[in-house]
């Protein structure tokens, strides 16, 4: 039987960002995920790994599968390195943080991304010059303001179920120049279905070339692990996570935020096979 | 679907064993969803007498897969009120597998490498009396399944014969889940793997019940 062509093409391609060193680049999709049939490029989503500068409330599970290194956040962020991360997601409370960004950036030579107060974003804003970070807000308030003052920084804009394109439109209106969008967090649980539907939505609008929805996306599914009772095994923890990365990957997500290096390691090798790398 | 197999060439205590801790998967965490008998000895009475021994304790679907038609057809006659769907059929033995599926109205799981040879395949069922047919596109890892899977849900659109559940056949271990995951959030389709422990298909019943 002849069958018909099922190849589809696309009015746009997701725009690129260039982070770190300038040797990264995350995005550029002129497809859905990975889809070969729709001329995908081969390139799979970038893989960055949370270290935090305090242990107060994190997991005992996840923080048994670093071998005691998370007591030191810039060992723990080598560690991710050499564990395979494209990338650092720093979870940071105060003290000489921004100096701290500074060492971990040059240390690994990874690209860092930025959790923390709006003060100590803006400080390693203009403070970092040999590194593109990611500012990662915490609300739309912050990505609203980190915009004024991001300078070749990629800031988050923080969604919130909000419109991600409105909040793009005023993230560039306040000067922001990389933009990259948090749909919501991945969890296994019910929000799940809805996270992949706007992430599979934007990147769809961003093909067919709509304003302000052709940013790259990200996920941080850390969060899964935070749905588990106190004695759940890492393994459990990890399959849960690398499930929930894949599943928002399979959507869209170009950027994966992971608590546990099972899951990136998982994370990453699904990536390659579907990217066909 | 979720379908987890047991091989007629265990040992009858061993396939109870293994029939009933499937049993009590399903009832705490509602997987599998089917049990799949496979004819791994090519014998037609070994596989009807595994095939009456695992019916008689598991009360849920039931998936006979085997490579000659008529050791399908002795296995059947233990299970006909369950309509099991039936696994196996290919252009070689396409004519033998439409006969007790049509006799027994019972699904055709469809086997063919190439998409174009697998729609003839069907339209052939269709016109040897099958009525209720499943499609496996021989997809042997889980890039094939996104190509696959995706391509054949746009042919369904305008081609009737590629209108189908999909069958994704795998092994066991932490690759089958991977396919398993990706072929389920590309659509509603029937997994049949070798094996997956209890945290794989927990994990994949907590997907399916956030995704749903």
């Amino acid at each position: 039987m002849r069958l018909p062509k099922t190849s589809r093409t696309y009015d746009a391609e997701i725009e690129e960002l260039v982070v770190g060193k300038g040797d990264y680049v995350i995005g550029g999709a002129r497809s859905p995920p990975f889809l070969d049939l729709d001329n995908a490029r081969n390139r799979r989503p970038v893989i960055f790994g949370e270290a935090f500068d305090t242990l107060d409330d994190y997991n005992e599970a996840a923080a048994s599968m670093f071998s005691g290194r998370q007591t030191d956040i810039e060992e723990w962020a080598v560690m991710w390195k050499e564990l395979g991360a494209d990338g650092i997601c720093l979870r940071l409370t105060g003290g000489d943080s921004v100096k701290l960004v500074k060492r971990i950036a040059d240390r690994t030579r990874l690209p860092v991304m930025v959790s923390a107060g709006t003060d100590i974003l803006k400080e390693a804003a203009s403070t970092v010059t040999d590194s593109v970070l990611i500012l990662n807000c915490s609300d739309r308030e912050q990505s609203l303001e980190l915009s004024k003052c991001s300078n070749n920084h990629v800031v988050v804009a923080k969604c919130e179920g909000g419109n991600p394109q409105e909040i793009c439109r005023e993230m560039k209106g306040n000067g922001a120049r990389n933009i990259i969008v948090d749909l919501g967090a991945g969890e296994m649980g019910p929000g799940l279905k809805d996270l992949r539907s706007r992430i599979d939505g934007y990147r769809m609008a961003g093909l067919n070339g709509e304003p302000d929805s052709r940013h790259t996306i990200m996920c941080d599914v850390s969060p899964t692990w935070d749905e588990h009772e106190g004695d759940v095994s890492a393994r459990r923890a990890s399959m849960y996570e690398a499930t929930v990365a894949l599943s928002v990957m399979m959507s869209g997500a170009d950027l994966i935020v992971v608590k546990g290096p099972g899951a990136a390691d998982m994370v990453r090798v699904y990536g390659e096979e579907l990217a066909d790398l | 679907m979720i379908a987890l197999t047991i091989s007629d060439t265990m040992e009858a205590d061993a396939a109870c064993l293994r029939t009933a801790e499937l049993i009590k998967r399903n009832r705490s965490i509602g997987m599998p969803d089917a049990i799949c008998i496979r004819n791994d000895s090519f014998s037609d009475e070994t596989f009807a007498s595994m095939t009456e021994l695992v019916s008689r304790l598991w009360d849920g679907e039931i998936i006979l897969e085997s490579d000659i038609a008529g050791n399908v057809s002795k296995a059947l006659i233990h299970v006909l009120d369950r309509k099991p769907l039936i696994v196996g059929a290919n252009a070689d033995n396409i004519e033998e597998f439409a006969m007790p599926a049509n006799l027994f109205d019972c699904p055709l799981c469809i086997s063919g490498e190439r998409l174009e040879d697998l729609m003839d395949l069907v339209q052939k069922a269709g016109s040897l009396g099958v009525r209720r047919i499943a499609i496996d596109p021989m997809m042997r890892n889980m890039k094939q399944c996104l190509e696959l899977c995706t391509d054949l849900k746009r042919l369904a659109e305008t081609v009737p014969e590629a209108n189908h559940r999909i069958v994704i056949r795998t092994w066991s271990g932490e690759y089958a889940m991977t396919m398993a995951t990706v072929s389920l959030l590309i659509d509603d389709q029937i997994v049949i793997a070798d094996d997956l422990d209890h945290d794989s298909c927990e994990t994949l019943k907590e997907l399916l019940r956030c995704t749903r």
